[in-house]
């Protein structure tokens, strides 16, 4: 059935209504605090530049955007929109309704008096692409910004193996570990020693055996830009002889051992899937 | 805290130290387009009242004989370097704060310490290569227009002696594909040193192009020699291209650009 909603700015009454849709949205911002935070007690925050989209008196997605003093070049200063965060009912979700609101807010008065010179977004590229660029033309800022980033403990990749480990067990994973006996350490430049132990009932990462594993079967030696190569899906084969020519990952061990690796490769696959850390 | 050296000592932030922090940030990305430059209360609420961010995560580096700011961090609970900054070449104050960074975090039992930094900025590069950190890509920041007349008009006004003086045309662009609301036709006109944006007169060059294009060269990322040549963009009369091309070329941003993570939200 389609949506019969409309878009209207948002009203102090709204709060109350507004933070459960956050919070069914976006539990990930700590139940509305952070949402809080970014948007109300933001000293650019404007009620006029936050709009609700509504279904028989139901608010149903809302989307704030935030006037800004912003940098244009060295010499200029500018006012620019920060296009903030839509938040869509998940029953909602794929009818238009973030669309709605985009187009609510690119055409109000309240953006035009202000005469932003440009507006500006943070987002995965992914999502870019999809929703993002078709409806506002967005172009990849020119950024020469880069990110340093430091594993300080595998705490990801000891939730991934626990709940692998539980998957294989269970039969969910599709796939069996067959005839494998691994002590694989992972010698990550900057990042602590990860050591994974591989047999038929799972994957156990386990820091204590470090010392223990004074000779582990195979050794991994890499940085984190080469591992984040070969995580990607596409393109991942020629990847891994890319960054093995180049040397910024070196594998060593027994043949024999590399093979039963290599004929049960999903479970790294597995274990390093989405965050690592 | 016990971090120290001859030179220097680091502290965590306390009250009324933001006018410093603000005055040190402005000053060490000046050279950078980009981001949101600093006010006291932006910065208070960017950076003291966010949520994952506690005063003991907040650290200074001070000069121990002329007692003047060298840097500071900002970090989060969650990882995040939330603002960095520290003088040019001023490796063991950079050093020192990365360290606290680190020592704070993995008292916090945080699994991983996540920065942005310019990517030309050297010293702040070997020190995190020293200290172990790998460099991966920034997320990603998309920038468009609701208004091209506003935003050719904040780019003009910046340079306007020099194109009043190289320029005398009255230019109409017309656009294709421009995103809703944004207008399809943007004409300027320079005439005696003065600039107008928005004026109907007589065109002496009409440049077409799609609106993505235009935006690329104006941003510095697409050349408009290029988009001539591979027919992204068209111009007459041909015979005045060169002029259309240099004074778009003249256009571009050539900044670099840099956001902290604070920037985020």
């Amino acid at each position: 059935m389609e949506s019969t909603y409309n878009c209207r700015q948002l009203r102090e009454s709204d709060e109350e209504e507004v933070d459960r849709l956050i919070a069914s949205t976006f539990p990930e911002f700590l139940g509305g605090k952070y949402w809080n935070w970014k948007y109300k007690q933001n000293p650019h925050f404007d009620y006029s530049l936050a709009v609700v989209a509504e279904e028989n008196g139901e608010i149903i997605g809302c989307n704030q955007w935030l006037l800004r003093d912003f940098k244009l070049t060295r010499s200029l200063d500018v006012k620019a929109i920060l296009g903030g965060d839509i938040a869509v009912k998940p029953e909602h979700q794929g009818k238009g309704v973030g669309k709605a609101l985009m187009h609510f807010l690119r055409s109000s008065e309240a953006v035009e008096s202000r005469k932003p010179a440009l507006i500006y977004m943070f987002a995965d590229p992914n999502l870019s692409k999809h929703f993002h660029t078709p409806i506002g033309k967005y172009i990849p800022a020119p950024s020469k910004t880069v990110s340093y980033m430091k594993v300080l403990k595998w705490r990801k990749i000891k939730e991934n193996a626990t709940s692998l480990s539980q998957r294989i067990i269970d039969g969910k994973t599709g796939q069996k570990l067959t005839n494998i006996d691994l002590n694989i350490l992972f010698k990550i430049r900057g990042c602590p020693p990860l050591p994974l132990r591989i047999d038929e009932n799972g994957v156990v990462v386990d820091e204590r055996v470090i010392d223990s594993m004074k000779k582990p079967d195979i050794t991994v030696t890499a940085d984190l830009a080469a591992l984040a190569m070969i995580r990607k899906r596409e393109k991942r084969k020629w990847n891994l002889l890319k960054v093995v020519l180049m040397r910024r990952l070196r594998i060593g061990g027994k043949l024999s051992k590399m093979l039963d690796l290599y004929r049960n490769l999903w479970v790294l696959e597995e274990l390093f899937k989405g965050k690592i850390a | 805290m016990q971090m120290q050296s001859e030179e220097y000592e680091i502290r965590n932030y306390q009250d009324g130290d933001e006018a410093e922090t603000v005055r040190l940030f402005n000053e060490t990305y000046r050279k950078y387009g980009g981001f949101v430059p600093r006010t006291v209360d932006y910065w208070r609420w960017c950076c003291l009242e966010r949520p994952d961010v506690d005063r003991k995560g907040i650290f200074l580096v001070f000069n121990k004989r002329t007692a003047s700011l060298e840097g500071y961090a900002v970090v989060g609970a969650s990882g995040n370097v939330w603002e960095f900054c520290s003088r040019d070449d001023k490796e063991q104050v950079a050093s020192m704060l990365l360290q606290q960074t680190i020592s704070y975090l993995e008292k916090a039992g945080t699994s991983s310490v996540f920065m942005n930094a310019p990517d030309d900025d050297q010293v702040l590069s070997k020190v995190c290569s020293e200290l172990g950190f790998s460099k991966t890509k920034a997320e990603k920041m998309f920038v468009s227009s609701l208004s091209l007349k506003h935003l050719i008009s904040a780019m003009i006004a910046n340079k306007k002696e020099e194109l009043g003086k190289r320029f005398e045309e009255g230019i109409a662009i017309e656009l294709s594909e421009t995103p809703f609301p944004v207008e399809n036709h943007v004409s300027i006109r320079i005439h005696d040193g003065n600039i107008e944006v928005g004026e109907d007169s007589p065109p002496t060059i009409a440049i077409r192009t799609d609106f993505m294009t235009l935006l690329s060269i104006l941003f510095g990322l697409s050349n408009p020699y290029r988009a001539l040549f591979t027919l992204r963009m068209k111009i007459k009369p041909s015979w005045k291209a060169y002029t259309a091309l240099k004074f778009l070329y003249s256009m571009r941003i050539n900044d670099s650009w840099f956001y902290p993570m604070g920037d985020y939200g």
